[in-house]
């Protein structure tokens, strides 16, 4: 009699532990940087910019059977170039980004919802300038199993591709731009994220 | 007319005549740059994203180009037809293509700027040379 709950306690544990084992770790980063790519668009009067880095680090867990999974990127703020050195100079000061304080730009997953075949609507944490800001955005996220192909395309195990959009305001995160440059970048700038995750 | 005034005169006709040539030149050059002009989608192809079905990454998002050189241009286009230029080559040649949006605020203001001036200066002139000379007497009266 005392043993039914034990047993039922132990098959869900059990049954958990299955359910994990399905979910694959994937590193970001672990290959040729090039592979990664983080962007930061703003679209002014005057001009459309986009400050860009292929350094881009994280880890995502994700199970291809279940479709479900979670994640963090890490990208690297002091390497974003805009094209403009002296650009880059003011994007990296301590009115705009700060990266001597600040060095890196995060989002972190805190839920995931399947919403199409290789879409997930995904709410998560976005942290810039030591503010963090909880976002919902949707993620593409294409699977392929390690293959002749994948091989020959540089990575190592099974591949995810994770594309994502999204919409910041500056001013939520410390940066002034009606003070700063006017006319010059837009108060809201996009964030996109296209970065390739690898299990070996 | 007096050489003061003849100098005053021939300076504001100039100044008249050249915001006049500055607003006709901001409307040449944008007709002839908007001709050249392409939405497009810059594009870094990679065989990364290949492996998925696609040409590259997307860098920024369609912009309004103005493109002098064929040769950044890919062969593929992308959804609805929209031309795709090479990320790629861009950064090698280090050519990258003006944007529509800046060369029609640029327009903006020079015209802007050579009308006021064509109006001030050109409205100037005009009382200049409606209003009559001062009399030798009449300047000096003592």
């Amino acid at each position: 009699m005392r043993l039914a709950p034990l047993c039922t306690l132990l098959a869900l544990a059990l049954g958990a532990h299955a359910a994990l084992a399905q979910s694959k770790p994937f590193k970001i980063g672990a290959g040729s940087q090039t592979q990664q790519l983080a962007q930061m668009e703003s679209s002014a009067d005057f001009e459309t910019f986009t400050g860009r880095t292929d350094k881009v680090t994280g880890a995502i867990q994700f199970d291809p059977q279940a479709h479900k999974g979670s994640g963090k990127i890490v990208v690297d703020a002091a390497s974003i170039d805009t094209g403009i050195s002296l650009r880059n100079e003011h994007m990296r000061s301590p009115a705009w980004l700060d990266t001597a304080q600040y060095k890196t730009i995060t989002f972190e997953t805190l839920n995931v919802r399947k919403t199409g075949t290789d879409t997930y609507k995904v709410y998560g944490n976005f942290t810039m300038k030591g503010v963090t800001k909880k976002i919902t955005t949707t993620v593409t996220l294409k699977y392929r199993q390690e293959s002749e192909a994948t091989r020959k395309a540089g990575f190592k195990g099974d591949v995810v591709q994770v594309r994502t959009s999204f919409e910041i305001k500056l001013a939520d995160y410390l940066i002034d731009v009606a003070r700063l440059a006017h006319g010059k970048v837009s108060d809201t700038v996009t964030i996109s994220l296209a970065v390739y995750g690898q299990t070996g | 007319m007096t050489p003061g005034r003849l100098l005053a005169a021939t300076f504001l006709g100039l100044l008249a005549l050249g915001g006049l040539v500055a607003v006709l030149f901001a409307f040449q050059r944008e007709s002839q740059l908007a001709s050249k002009a392409v939405v497009a989608q810059r594009v870094r192809p990679s065989s990364e994203a290949a492996l998925f079905g696609d040409i590259g990454e997307n860098i920024g998002s369609p912009t309004e180009y103005v493109i002098e050189d064929p040769h950044a241009l890919l062969d593929h286009k992308g959804p609805n037809g929209m031309a795709l230029l090479d990320e790629s080559y861009l950064e090698k040649s280090g050519k990258y293509p003006l944007q529509m949006k800046t060369v029609r605020f640029m327009a903006s203001v020079t015209k802007a700027g050579g009308g006021l001036i064509f109006v001030v200066s050109g409205g100037i002139l005009f009382l200049l040379l409606r209003s009559k000379p001062a009399q030798e007497g009449e300047a000096s009266p003592s």
